[in-house]
């Protein structure tokens, strides 16, 4: 059974606890703590992913994109992975995440990362904390953009290096 | 912005991208490849004639064909690969004494390293 959450009650003296309220109040509310809503993907992919876009897009809006229903609160939002670049211009690369279509962050969005070498990698990763989303039902897209040059993602081809990036979603309060 | 997807694998991005700059211009805003799509950005202005052309580019797209820097860095690459076993003692200044074309080729060799080291060409 999908754990669900009720608001914690305040109980006043001489209140009858039922079965109902403690499977409600404690049984109910603990499985949902122990399992908040989360969606994560890992990366496997057939290919890398690049881009040149020197505006923010979806690096993939099928499968870098997660959906949760949330109680109302706060989000813990979480990638990790392995970048790198090329082009005559080697380009520095941004990230941020968009949530129901608008970006976190704006400007420059989370991080951004300067490719030094075309014949290097990095390892690149954020957490950060959504706070005060509205209960409901809510879409997270990675999204990227480089100021010149073409930034890459490894995405566990096999292609440069063998790696799988995750990214993930959890409700936390 | 209008993202126009193109389902094709086996992509050459840098290249693909210049020749969608090269023939839209600013119309253009980049492409993003992966998950066996090509997506090509292009702003809100951009015209029908625009879009039909940037799927015939796509569509056409030889991924073997290289960019200017991209053969030149193919070149260097090959390049280095000739001078590294000529070059593997360590300079004897001595050796150059009258040498002038010998210390030039030494002088080649090390551009070649430099630039390696500094991941472009």
């Amino acid at each position: 059974m999908t754990a669900t959450w009720t608001a914690p009650r305040t109980w006043a003296t001489g209140n009858l606890v039922t079965a109902a309220d403690l499977n409600e109040q404690l049984r109910d509310n603990l499985e949902f703590l122990k399992s908040p809503p989360t969606d994560e993907y890992t990366l496997n992919q057939g290919s890398d992913y690049s881009t040149t876009s020197t505006s923010f897009v979806d690096i993939d809006a099928t499968n870098l994109a997660l959906t949760i229903t949330t109680e109302g609160g706060d989000v813990l939002i979480g990638f990790n992975g392995t970048i790198y670049g090329s082009g005559g211009t080697l380009p520095t690369m941004f990230m941020d995440v968009a949530i129901d279509g608008a970006r976190m962050m704006g400007d420059d969005g989370i991080f951004s990362h300067r490719i030094e070498s075309a014949t290097s990698t990095y390892c690149v990763g954020f957490v950060v904390l959504k706070q005060g989303l509205s209960a409901g039902s809510h879409t997270f897209k990675l999204q990227w953009t480089v100021d010149a040059g073409t930034g890459g993602l490894a995405a566990g081809s096999g292609a440069s290096i063998d790696v799988h990036p995750q990214f993930w979603v959890r409700e936390v309060s | 912005m209008q993202n126009i997807t193109i389902a094709r694998n086996n992509v050459n991005t840098e290249a693909l991208d210049a020749a969608l700059r090269d023939q839209l211009g600013n119309a253009c805003v980049g492409i993003s490849v992966g998950n066996g799509q090509v997506i090509v950005h292009l702003t809100d202005e951009a015209t029908s004639a625009q879009i039909t052309s940037a799927q015939q580019i796509v569509a056409n797209h030889d991924p073997e064909v290289l960019t200017d820097e991209q053969q030149a860095e193919q070149d260097r690459q090959q390049r280095l690969a000739q001078l590294r076993p000529n070059n593997r003692d360590t300079i004897q200044p001595d050796n150059f004494a009258g040498q002038l074309n010998a210390l030039a080729q030494k002088i080649e060799w090390l551009e070649l390293e430099l630039a390696e080291l500094r991941g472009r060409g």
